[in-house]
């Protein structure tokens, strides 16, 4: 599929970029009829890309083990991700083993920081030797989370530069946070052809909204953090956790939430990390999968338990700031209730408690019998401030 | 599912996900007392702001998914600063891990292999864009903020500043030196915490590369259950990843021998609470070589009966 050649890609990805161009960029499942015999593997479209890409494909970072690209590969698996910066450059490579003997079956991304710009070009080149490749097909700006970075002219001469020197075909950014802006951005900018961006079942329809006018633009939409906070939601628990019954077996939670990312047709490809051959095989079998009634009620109650339950800042909401007239930050309470009612640790609870700011802290609401702060998903907030106040005071 | 089924799934999932949801978006705490970095140290480094403290809950805010790869070696607490001599700035992390062989697991994943060796903890190196040690259960990281602050001696000396306040042994974790010496290739031992050999079956445990010329290299492992129980199902689970097996014996351990889909032929062998074998055999007889010495190692420090 992938010409290793620099000139003759960078031929075809113009002559491939025009044509997709007027051809009205409609994402879509493609199921592979010669895909292995373990399972069906569904490709899409990759933007403006051309090229159809696994629509799970493999995230490397944290994974030391080339046999598991290989067995990824080997099973139909055809996107692959990586970094400059991923383990101090050791990631790149272990993906670089493999590169050497299976370049030409994979999509390979790799990305680089913009804290060091003057270094920009020489990261790149250096990415390219970790990969034993001559090329990646997509260079992407990593972390990127501001409109003005989109749209810097300085990175986007760079990344011109870099597509002129054979380094990469396409370039794109990758975003953790303020989803929807980035992405508008990289549309308004007409340079920047793909983002990896972090969307999961709590992002906030801004950003669904945003993934589909990209798309629409021809932006090819890579998905990540799928499983919302990595750092914090164990694979383990994840894993053990399972819809349906005992006897229908259902599928991890983990597979569920994956599931609910490719329910979006505007996201071409995703990248959960995968560091074992078992979360490997989970991915594969869900693959093509629409979601079950089962499954998707799952997920609606989990979300609904946890409205009303649990703040929601991960999913971005800031309902509650500056709500309180005593200038309590109640989401700075409600993480250290956190602590201690989440991760059963009272002791780490009462120590980020003690770095709030004096003003913060629950000795304020001495006064007050009921919080005046009104939580957007119905948290009860005078309960949290109660259980504070036995807590901290 | 039924009823009880679904509230027994939203309770795991829910409480399982509390940490998540409130710990996601939240600022480090900042503090005036410090571990290890100080203040300032000799040679005019003087450091910026105060400290941080990340914990599970928010590093990823600090280091966004890489974070998984310290959680995955038991991550305790990152403290980090940063510093500046002579308009050169440096930030040094600081990640307490749960073991000494974390600590050793993740040094040894991280180091950049062109670096050059550093005099600092058990073992360090260092490179223009990148000092990296480690110290008992801590794994330190020296990284100049620009391309001007690239001045390995100004990095030498800071990391020298930072390792007599890191508390810990400065010797390789005892399990390392099991490893027999003859065709090891220097440096290659790795330890992972989960997930050895890529499966979760394993758990725990080491793996080290051993010439048997030709490309290929012979990759030794030992995985580091917790009990004769647990090493059990470690051997296996591994089993049943291994085709056209037969048995296979080195003095008392009793052992299986094998195809791997992607790692070519295999032994394994169980003793007590130690599961060890190797992969991509090329001569059978010089892998079982291998292998005996790690055996005679764990006789010899009394780990096996």
């Amino acid at each position: 599929m992938i010409n290793t050649n620099r000139r003759d890609f960078l031929r075809k990805s113009v002559s491939v970029g025009a044509g997709i161009a007027v051809s009205g960029l409609v994402p879509r499942r493609i199921f592979s009829e010669e895909s292995s015999a373990f399972n069906r593997i569904a490709y899409r479209q990759l933007g403006s890309t051309g090229f159809k890409a696994s629509e799970i494909g493999f995230g490397c970072m944290n994974m030391g083990d080339s046999e598991l690209v290989h067995a990824a590969i080997d099973r139909g698996i055809n996107y692959i991700d990586t970094a400059h910066g991923y383990e101090n450059g050791r990631n790149e490579e272990v993906v670089g083993r493999v590169m050497k003997t299976k370049r030409d079956k994979v999509f390979l991304t790799t990305k680089v920081s913009h804290r060091r710009p003057k270094n920009m070009l020489n990261m790149m080149e250096t990415s390219l030797k970790r990969l034993q490749t001559d090329h990646v097909d997509l260079m992407l700006l990593h972390v990127t989370n501001s409109r003005d970075q989109i749209l810097d002219n300085d990175f986007i001469k760079m990344f011109d530069e870099a597509k002129k020197k054979g380094i990469c075909r396409f370039v794109g950014v990758s975003t953790h946070s303020n989803q929807a802006e980035v992405l508008d951005a990289a549309v308004e900018s007409r340079f920047w052809e793909a983002v990896l961006v972090g969307y999961n079942h709590f992002s906030p329809p801004a950003v669904g909204a945003s993934i589909e006018k990209a798309r629409k633009a021809g932006l090819g939409i890579i998905g990540m953090k799928n499983l919302l906070n990595p750092s914090t939601w164990p694979w383990k628990k994840l894993d053990d956790i399972r819809t349906g019954t005992e006897k229908e077996k259902g599928i991890t939670a983990a597979q569920a939430l994956i599931k609910w990312v490719l329910e979006d047709q505007y996201v071409d490809t995703t990248i959960p990390g995968v560091t074992s051959f078992e979360q490997f095989d989970d991915n594969i079998a869900i693959m093509g999968m629409p979601m079950k009634f089962g499954e998707r009620r799952s997920l609606i109650r989990f979300s609904e338990a946890l409205k009303g339950e649990y703040c929601c800042g991960v999913a971005g909401c800031t309902g509650c700031k500056g709500q309180c007239p005593r200038g309590v930050e109640v989401n700075d309470i409600n993480r250290c209730l956190m602590y201690a009612y989440g991760y059963g640790n009272v002791a780490l609870a009462r120590e980020n408690y003690a770095s709030l700011p004096e003003s913060s802290r629950v000795d304020v609401c001495i006064n007050c019998d009921e919080c005046s702060v009104k939580c957007v998903n119905g948290l009860d907030l005078t309960r949290n401030i109660t259980r504070a106040k036995e807590l901290f005071a | 599912m039924n009823g009880l089924m679904l509230k027994r799934y939203i309770r795991c999932v829910v409480s399982g996900t509390a940490i998540l949801i409130l710990t996601g978006h939240f600022a480090p705490a900042v503090a005036e007392q410090t571990r290890f970095l100080n203040e300032s140290f000799p040679d005019g480094f003087k450091r910026l702001d105060s400290v941080r403290f990340y914990n599970s809950g928010n590093l990823f805010e600090y280091i966004n998914g890489q974070a998984v790869f310290y959680l995955s070696y038991g991550f305790k607490i990152l403290e980090h600063g940063v510093y500046r001599n002579e308009g050169k700035e440096y930030t040094v992390d600081v990640y307490e891990l749960n073991s000494r062989l974390s600590a050793f697991g993740a040094y040894r994943q991280q180091r950049d292999e062109d670096s050059a060796d550093l005099d600092a903890g058990c073992e360090g190196s260092i490179i223009d864009y990148l000092t990296v040690f480690y110290k008992g259960n801590y794994y330190v990281e020296i990284i100049p903020t620009t391309t001007e602050s690239e001045d390995v001696e100004t990095m030498r000396s800071l990391a020298g500043y930072v390792v007599a306040n890191v508390p810990g042994e400065s010797e390789l974790p005892p399990e390392v030196t099991l490893f027999p010496k003859e065709n090891l290739i220097p440096g290659s031992e790795r330890y992972v915490d989960e997930n050895l050999l890529s499966y979760s079956v394993m758990g725990r445990g080491l793996t080290a590369l051993y010439d048997q010329g030709g490309d290929s290299e012979l990759r030794v492992f030992l995985a580091l259950p917790a009990n004769n129980k647990e090493a059990l199902k470690v051997y296996n689970g591994f089993n049943d990843k291994i085709k056209n097996s037969s048995l296979a014996k080195l003095e008392e351990a009793q052992g299986i021998k094998g195809e791997t889909p992607y790692r070519g032929m295999a032994i394994m062998y169980i003793r007590d609470r130690y599961v060890f074998g190797c992969l991509s055999i090329k001569d059978e007889g010089a892998a079982n070589r291998v292998l005996t010495g790690l055996y005679d190692m764990l006789k010899k420090k009394r780990l096996v009966q």
